[in-house]
């Protein structure tokens, strides 16, 4: 008897420790798709366990998911067999298995009632985060290069990329191009363009590879701050824009794609649209606003393109925006998460109104932004870039030596969490987690308890905000911020109750950004852009009294911009003026001459964040090796004294923030590779006629 | 100068192409015609003395110089008169937004004991309408009542020459410092909303609610030279006591809206935004 269970007690060790490799591999290869981002050895790590451990179910069902998700991310069809393998032969396993079904569902085929729809992923990458609508033959998609700042062209069938502007890198030139949407005959593109005064123009490029032409202007006003293009009209003579006066306030317009002439139909107060579509008979534009200021409720209205009326089309309680429409435009589409996830609903739009009832085409399309309907009515979606989250990790600030290698702090929302900022005491971590259903909008304030692991998500009345960071007493986070009228400028949320309160509020023509207190929490240092004067400030306010100092005048950008703990200097990066080289710089806080620290040959340049060691005498900082959007970035520490210039090995990819935490000298990071879809659906007109 | 729409809408420089009209009272020349008529006939009033336009005097781009509004006889109502400048545009009517619809508004005041004192059904059948026709008409008139194509819209346009420099700079202080555009914003220099200004607190307590603790409609700023004396109760006579108001931080009160607050303005600013306010016509 002793010895039977001796044997079985032996069996059950040896089955435990079997186990807990399983676990520990299967880890590792999480870390090898998710953290390195490196799919291909994910896959090969994921099917030896699977095939090593076929005894443990949960793990290799688990294993198998994970796989498939890497083939999904590829564009591989492999995925879909993998799912059908795990309902199949693992539907036992709950987890895995309502992953399987829900993956299945997104890749269509998977649900009976909609199994004539087939949803295909059909570009994946770090680039895919500002993309245009799709050319009407369902072949090109206009996108931001966000490695350069030029507008640049993908074909959705040989996956080839063109410059269609040619600034060079960021190094060379701030401008950027961004919200690029095609001529339907796919000869020209309408961008807006952010020049190096820091205002934004409407411009036009055309697209032809054998007869390239420069870049038009076609719409400056020095009375306009952002204008961007939405659509074309069916005969390629007007862009739909939306457009930001100096009061703030927004317009949605039509200029003429030959003269540039402006017609405003409609003015929308602080709000914007998320996507503008014109009808194909030209006479209508389809767009969503948010219901009102204080609430994230969109509704969708079609406007004549004469100006002689507008027609509510979906009012609802939900979320809804705009998605596009049928190519006999007798169908208007939008995305709604009035069924609990954002899913692709159509409404009969005939004579100038709507009529019946909105009908369900698609449920959980995640987290997708609308790119139009081809000629042959397939429906294209993007999805916004995701995969960055929080991690913590350990160093020794002396050698930069790794201590501990990141590992994730959150594991809610999955993919959308980032900019940490450590509480005073050490007991609480505030970020931001991107909560919009269409990932373009708002962020919640999320903070974190280290001890009961509880999160308290807080809903700031601010349009967007950036860079927490906590005063020192704890009883404030500071912003970079605008509020629902669209003030631009520095404010402060209230960590218990989310209030808002303004701190610096731009003039109009100037933006404050990246704001540090002082460690008696009575200054905020921030840097201050004029637009006007393409000039660049760092500015220390007293609170108290709202008196503000001047520290620097720069012409070129100062970026990033941190605070040494003993709060005596600032440290910030600099193109150099003649080289154009990025350079590390420290200031005394009462002003005088920057102090060079160092300086990076070209083109690697400082990225995202600066973070002074806690003995203030290192700096942790982000370089970026080259200028394209896949470049995932190194993390070094420098002395300020020029003593030592180190790598740290965190082996993370795309740091983007390290925060330390008081006392123990943890880190919290946001870091991950970065990636957005496109996604087509096809067939969806057969199905919703035969539900209709 | 004020656009009277007697054709198809013709949209002055600056203002929206579109513009909001009820599906049930499309715009037609014929109904503005009468609806103009209608606007400045006495028989609307119970002892004939008073029309629309008594207190809506076109030559005031529609307001009456008045403090307050005086009615049938000679009864003083509570409010000063609003201009009808583009009210084509507005989400609500009246200083308190209690009309939601223009057909609605012009009715109000018709029946109004300190206005026009008459019922409905009566001024309806003194003009040979219906109650509908009549609210119809007089609402497609004063949607044709629109003003724009002001030296500061040719600015916004880009004709840098149109505002001088100290109206330029008093734009500046409009967006800016002085923080009006937080409230008289977008075309029509109005957000449409409820705001406690302070004007209503006297003595500790509200003279007027308004439309619950002392809230009232921001007014357009269109035309606003003409149309003195100025807030819901005409209580300040010129657009220098509107300034100095506003400048001190308004009437402190439980529920004055965040927007205001002590702006600190310096004599030439408050000159400057005074002659900008004085560009928003033609």
């Amino acid at each position: 008897m002793k010895r039977i269970l001796v044997g079985v007690m032996a069996a059950m060790l040896a089955a435990a420790a079997q186990n807990s490799e399983a676990e520990r591999q299967l880890k590792a290869a999480i870390n090898a798709e998710l953290v390195n981002g490196d799919l291909k050895a994910a896959i090969k790590q994921y099917a030896e366990i699977a095939a090593k451990y076929k005894n443990d179910r949960a793990v290799t069902a688990m294993a198998l998911v994970h796989m498939a998700e890497c083939h999904q991310k590829m564009g591989e069809a492999e995925s879909r067999q993998i799912y059908e393998r795990v309902l199949r032969e693992y539907a036992d396993q709950k987890e895995p298995a309502a992953k399987a079904r829900m993956r299945l569902a997104s890749l269509g085929g998977g649900v009976p009632s909609h199994s004539s729809i087939m949803t295909r992923q059909i570009w994946a990458g770090p680039n895919v985060a500002d993309v245009g609508p799709v050319t009407a033959d369902g072949r090109y998609v206009p996108y931001t290069d966000w490695g350069t700042g030029n507008i640049a062209l993908h074909d959705l069938t040989t996956g080839e990329n063109r410059d269609l502007t040619h600034k060079g890198t960021y190094m060379d030139s701030s401008e950027e191009g961004e919200e690029p949407v095609i001529a339907p005959d796919g000869k020209h593109v309408a961008y807006s363009w952010l020049g190096k005064e820091l205002r934004y123009q409407l411009r036009v490029v055309g697209t032809t590879e054998n007869a390239p032409s420069a870049p038009r202007v076609l719409y400056e006003n020095q009375e306009v701050d952002w204008i961007a293009p939405y659509a074309w009209s069916p005969d390629g003579e007007w862009i739909a824009v939306q457009l930001q006066k100096k009061d703030r306030t927004a317009q949605i317009g039509l200029v003429n794609a030959a003269t540039g002439a402006l017609r405003v139909l409609k003015s929308i107060d602080w709000r914007l649209a998320n996507s503008i579509f014109y009808s194909p008979d030209g006479r209508y534009l389809l767009f969503d606003l948010p219901a009102g200021d204080d609430t994230d409720q969109r509704d969708v209205f079609v406007l004549a393109t004469d100006g002689s009326r507008e027609i509510p089309a979906v009012m609802h309680p939900a979320f809804d925006v705009a998605m596009g429409w049928t190519p006999d435009g007798k169908q208007l589409l939008f995305a709604s998460n009035r069924s609990g996830s954002m899913g692709v609903w159509a409404l009969s739009f005939q004579n100038g109104r709507t009529q019946g009832s909105p009908v369900l085409i698609k449920s959980d399309i995640g987290q997708a932004w609308p790119l139009g309907v081809s000629r042959s009515g397939a429906l294209y979606f993007g999805v916004r870039p995701h995969g960055q989250d929080l991690y913590e990790a350990a160093i020794d600030f002396e050698s930069g030596k790794v201590i501990s290698t990141p590992s994730p702090i959150v594991e809610e929302f999955v993919g959308a969490n980032r900019t940490p900022d450590w509480s005073p005491d050490g007991k609480y971590l505030a970020y931001q987690s991107r909560r919009d259903p269409t990932g373009n909008g708002f962020d919640i304030l999320a903070i974190r308890s280290l001890n009961s692991g509880e999160v308290r998500e807080l809903h700031p009345k601010l349009s967007w905000f950036f860079g927490p960071r906590w005063a020192p007493d704890g009883r404030r986070i500071a912003v970079g911020a605008s509020d629902r009228k669209g003030r631009n400028g520095i404010f402060t949320i209230d960590p218990q109750s989310g209030d808002v309160s303004p701190v610096v509020i731009n003039q109009p023509g100037e933006y404050s950004v990246l704001p540090k207190w002082s460690p008696d929490g009575k200054k905020i240092y921030f840097r201050r852009g004029d637009l006007t004067k393409g000039q660049f400030t760092l500015v220390a306010r007293d609170l108290a009294t709202g008196n503000e100092r001047l520290l620097l005048r720069a012409t070129g950008e100062p970026w990033p911009l941190d605070i040494s703990p003993d709060g005596r200097y600032l440290v910030f990066g600099k193109p150099d003026p003649i080289s154009r080289q990025a350079t590390l710089l420290i200031l005394p806080v009462e002003g005088g001459e920057p102090r060079q620290v160092l300086q990076l040959p070209r083109p690697q340049e400082f990225g995202n964040f600066l973070t002074w060691t806690p003995d203030s005498r290192s700096i942790l900082f982000r370089k970026r090796l080259a200028p394209t959007e896949s470049d995932a970035g190194e993390v070094w520490l420098a002395a300020i004294d020029g003593s030592s210039t180190r790598q740290v090995h965190l082996n993370l990819a795309n740091i983007h923030d390290i925060r330390i935490q008081p006392g123990t000298g943890k880190l919290a990071l946001t870091g991950g590779i970065m990636s957005g879809e496109v996604w087509v659906m096809e067939n969806f007109l057969s199905a919703l006629t035969a539900k209709r | 100068m004020l656009f009277l729409l007697a054709a198809a809408v013709t949209i002055p420089l600056g203002l929206d192409l579109y513009m909001p009209v009820p599906e049930e009272n499309p715009i037609t020349t014929e109904k503005i015609e009468l609806g103009r008529r209608l606007f400045f006939d006495r028989r609307l009033s119970r002892d004939g003395s008073i029309a629309c336009s008594s207190c809506h005097d076109p030559k005031r781009s529609y307001s009456d110089g008045r403090a307050l509004a005086v009615g049938v006889f000679g009864r003083v109502g509570r409010r000063n008169a609003p201009a009808l400048i583009n009210r084509g545009y507005g989400r609500s009517f009246f200083w308190d937004g209690r009309a939601a619809t223009l057909e609605a508004q012009v009715l109000k005041p018709i029946e109004d004991p300190n206005e026009m004192d008459l019922p409905i059904a009566e001024a309806a059948a003194r003009v040979n309408l219906t109650s509908q026709e009549l609210s119809q008409a007089l609402a497609s008139f004063v949607r044709s009542i629109l003003s724009g194509d002001a030296p500061f819209d040719r600015f916004i346009q880009g004709d840098r020459s149109a505002l001088n420099s100290a109206q330029q700079a008093g734009l500046q202080l409009f967006r800016g410092t002085a923080n009006c555009a937080a409230c008289h914003s977008g075309p029509n220099f109005t957000d449409e909303r409820l705001h406690n200004t302070g004007v209503a607190w006297r003595d500790g307590k509200f003279a007027d609610a308004g439309a619950g603790k002392g809230n009232f409609k921001t007014p357009t700023l269109r035309e606003v030279a003409r149309t003195a004396p100025y807030m819901h109760d005409g209580s300040l006579p010129t657009i220098e006591d509107v300034i100095e108001y506003y400048d001190r931080g308004g009437n402190r009160n439980p529920a004055l809206d965040e927007e205001i607050r002590p702006l600190r303005l310096s004599s030439e600013e408050k000159r400057d935004l005074a002659a900008f306010l004085r560009c928003l016509q033609q």
